[in-house]
């Protein structure tokens, strides 16, 4: 049976959350700052036709924001976490294989729907009814012409875009310049470039043998999905990308809070030294404890979450965070058979380096620090020196004038109408 | 989860059942229909209001009052 993928894409996701319970900036050009409220990091339609551009510092737009009359929010992950999971909440209930792609994106296998694009506009109405976030659909055979499909969609203004027949395909690819396609970087367009090679289509007629001695197997695989011939599964499980997970079952039962806590340490420990070398930061972290659902003995299973204002990479904040939410969940009486934290709604540590400078205490001890530890261990192994349980409370002032209220996570946030 | 809460602190509006200090549970799930309660984004505020099917365009539906939570305390 042939595959067909759909590409579920929020607009402007996090502008679109603040839209849902501003009425205020509905139809209004809107931005979105990152933490610390440095830079632009999601945009309005409108205040993308101003040409404002992704990243602008926001001390650099002020002005100009004033005198059109964008409305400005600092971001509020907690909402954008809320909003999200009830948009993939929708489409769980009617797709069966899905991958959850980012906050904002998943991937539906959809191969099994006899109209698909019928079903997709569904989709559309339906979430934008449910929840007031406005999304497209990229379809398609392959995850990475679904890619192709949703952009083109979104510069259409339209709800859905199908790349199923082959004209079409061709049609679009000679027009996509190949820089623009998903999983062709920066290093990989600059070396097409060079050997004459500026389309989609000059690069999927390219010999298959070139292809992977210049790009390795995974450029032969992002040609094949061009040429609309599936190589990338949909992945049931988040995206390794988008989220770290570490978590493993005990040797032993654990009874008691101390060694519990030090198997979570452990496990913040390898997932926030994980997420440092991939050069993230953390604004969600979630800590679990189970007990042995196998055997017949008092079953807890639990969970918390715990949203961080400014992103977070060292293992000291991380820690701490782990600790109170352990705490606030431990209870005695559980054997417990295994424990499991992730890492979540990762911002690059780049975008954030922009605002440090802003701050009052920008972190960059820790950053040092946690940087020579993980030379340290590199060096000598991951015993020679640990980070280890205190830390005085930092004073973090996050700087975040416009935030929204929680208003659908919180009970005194909700929204008020008089 | 189709569900929104809404803190109502107006005044009573005797018409709907809706009073001061209630709490509205919007279902967006809802389809409205002409003589539903609903609220509604109009001139950048929220307003309570009953459905009446024409198109206006300053005023969009936001979601059907399916129920109302009133204090007793």
């Amino acid at each position: 049976m042939k595959k067909v993928i759909a590409l579920v894409d929020c607009n402007n996701f996090f502008v679109s959350c603040e839209r849902v319970f501003n009425p205020a900036a509905f139809r209004k050009p809107t931005v979105v700052l990152s933490s610390n409220d440095g830079c632009v990091i999601s945009r309005s339609q409108e205040v993308k036709d101003m040409g404002i551009i992704m990243g602008m510092p926001y001390f650099k737009m002020k002005k100009l924001f004033d005198m059109r009359d964008v409305r400005v929010f600092s971001s509020n992950f907690r909402l954008y976490h809320d909003m999200s999971q009830r948009v993939m909440g929708i489409l769980q209930e009617y797709v069966s294989d899905m991958e959850i792609y980012s906050i904002d994106e998943a991937f539906l296998d959809i191969s099994s729907q006899e109209k698909p694009e019928e079903f997709c506009t569904s989709l559309v109405k339906k979430i934008y009814q449910y929840t007031g976030i406005p999304v497209s659909i990229g379809i398609a055979p392959t995850k990475t012409l679904a890619k192709v499909a949703n952009v083109m969609g979104k510069q259409q203004q339209l709800g859905t875009y199908v790349i199923l027949d082959d004209d079409t395909r061709t049609a679009i690819l000679k027009d996509l310049s190949v820089g623009k396609v998903w999983g062709i970087g920066r290093k990989m367009a600059d070396k097409l470039h060079a050997n004459g090679i500026y389309t989609a289509e000059e690069f999927i007629g390219l010999p298959n043998q070139w292809i992977q001695k210049t790009f390795g197997i995974v450029g032969l695989r992002l040609a094949h999905e061009l040429r609309g011939v599936a190589c990338l599964k949909t992945e049931t499980s988040v995206s390794a990308r988008k989220s770290i997970i570490s978590s493993r079952s005990f040797g032993n039962n654990i009874t008691n809070f101390e060694t519990l806590l030090d198997s979570v340490y452990s496990h913040v420990r390898s997932a926030a030294r994980q997420m440092r070398d991939e050069k993230n930061t953390a604004q969600y972290m979630s800590v679990s404890i189970y007990t042995n659902r196998h055997a017949m003995v008092p079953q807890y299973n639990t969970s918390r979450q715990v949203y961080f204002d400014i992103p977070v990479s060292d293992t000291f904040t991380l820690m701490k965070a782990a600790k109170d939410a352990l705490r606030s969940m431990y209870k005695t009486g559980f054997e417990y058979a295994k424990s499991g934290i992730s890492l979540g709604s990762f911002v690059p540590s780049g975008i954030q380096q922009a605002t440090l400078f802003e701050k009052p205490r920008d972190g960059k001890e820790e950053n040092i620090l946690m940087k020579t530890i993980d030379t340290l261990h590199d060096r000598f192994g991951s015993e020679i020196i640990s980070v280890g349980a205190q830390q005085k409370e930092k004073p973090w002032l996050a700087r975040n004038n416009f935030i929204s209220p929680n208003y659908t996570t919180s009970w005194r946030d909700i929204v008020t109408i008089s | 989860m189709r569900l929104f809460f809404v803190s109502y602190k107006g005044d009573d509006l005797d018409e709907y059942s809706i009073y001061k200090n209630d709490v509205l549970v919007i279902d967006r799930s809802v389809e409205a229909k002409v003589g539903t309660i609903i609220v509604a984004q109009q001139d950048n505020d929220f307003t309570i209001m009953r459905y009446d099917a024409q198109v206006h365009s300053e005023t969009v539906l936001w979601g059907v009052v399916s129920y109302v939570i009133h204090s007793l305390v």
